[in-house]
């Protein structure tokens, strides 16, 4: 899907008209930010916003996310375990210390 | 807008919109509201946030670019490594080494065109931030200016309340239930105006007593 963002009150209304307008091509609306749909439609519309508003409005096209295809195991177990902790007051950081699971600082420097 | 603007001239057909004309009277006798000067403070912050989003579009365009010409010499490496195959002809060897040296350059070109892409991209990411910032501060001036209005109309309303009783010949229930015209007289005398109403209603025997009625110069038709 291709994803629009908006960065002034006048990229917004836009992006809010485009919205109204062209219902059938938007996928979901989040205030200032939509997903349209991916054809070429949808891709026409995103256009037609940053020719209006070239330095507010960022377009992004989003994959379909497949954890079990682009995150390691021990990632997904780590999840898992995390919000299944005894005490909810424990720290992610403090969590992963002496267990299997990766630190912290390992997750943030390796890029999926 | 001024006050003049909407009361500058007073004649049937008139239309007001009232709470916009409330605020015009208060901005007219200078009443401040408690939120100037953090409206002044929040547009001062919203000039000094200016940074543009370098355009991408000539980077992208090149990416797609390269990628396409390194497609085609990776086709044109794979049939000659196929043709090399079948034969032991020398110039299709030679051809051969041509097709991968190009390809390499066109990796390399290809490579520095995401690379230099991928730059702008981060120093997008800090222009956007200032823009995310600017977002916020225009939305706050805006919640902010309807306070204002909101203060400069209550802060006025009982006086036009007031001019609208002393009203000749006419007694309206209230501000937003009286006649265009009674409410145009009453805002203008509450509101301080020094360049001349025209005035085209009856309500008043001449030009004098409208003067003196509504404390400001007139014309009459």
């Amino acid at each position: 899907m291709l994803l629009v963002v908006t960065y002034s009150q006048a990229a917004r209304n836009s992006l809010r008209n485009v919205c109204r307008t062209h219902d059938g091509s938007v996928v979901r609306r989040f205030g200032r930010a939509a997903l349209l749909e991916a054809t070429e439609h949808g891709a026409f519309l995103a256009l037609r916003l940053r020719e209006k508003h070239p330095d507010d409005v960022q377009l992004e096209r989003t994959a379909p996310f497949n954890e079990f295809r682009e995150v390691r195991e021990t990632v997904r177990e780590a999840a898992q375990a995390y919000e299944a902790r005894q005490n909810p007051n424990t720290a992610y950081a403090k969590f992963a210390v002496d267990s299997i699971h990766p630190s912290p600082e390992e997750l943030r420097t390796r890029e999926l | 807008m001024s006050l003049h603007r909407h009361v500058g001239l007073i004649a049937p057909g008139l239309s007001i919109p009232r709470q916009a004309a409330l605020v015009a009277v208060a901005r007219s006798l200078n009443i401040t509201t408690s939120v100037d000067g953090s409206i002044r403070e929040t547009e001062a912050e919203l000039r000094s946030l200016s940074e543009s989003v370098p355009s991408r579009a000539e980077l992208r365009r090149r990416v797609a670019e390269t990628a396409a010409d390194l497609e085609t010499k990776r086709e044109r490496v794979a049939t000659l490594r196929g043709q090399l195959r079948a034969t032991n002809d020398d110039s299709v060897e030679a051809e051969y080494r041509n097709a991968i040296r190009s390809l390499s350059e066109a990796e390399t070109e290809h490579d520095a065109a995401m690379e230099a892409l991928a730059a702008a991209r981060d120093r997008s990411r800090t222009a956007r931030d200032v823009r995310d910032r600017r977002l916020r501060l225009e939305d706050r001036i805006k919640n902010l200016e309807r306070t204002a209005q909101s203060e400069l109309a209550s802060a006025v309303s009982e006086r036009v309340d007031t001019a609208l009783s002393a009203l000749p010949e006419r007694d309206p229930p209230s501000f937003d239930g009286a006649d265009p015209i009674s409410a145009a007289l009453a805002l203008a005398r509450v509101g301080r105006i020094e360049t001349p109403i025209a005035l085209a209603c009856r309500r008043f025997p001449d030009r004098d007593s409208a003067e003196r009625w509504l404390a400001a110069p007139v014309y009459r038709f």
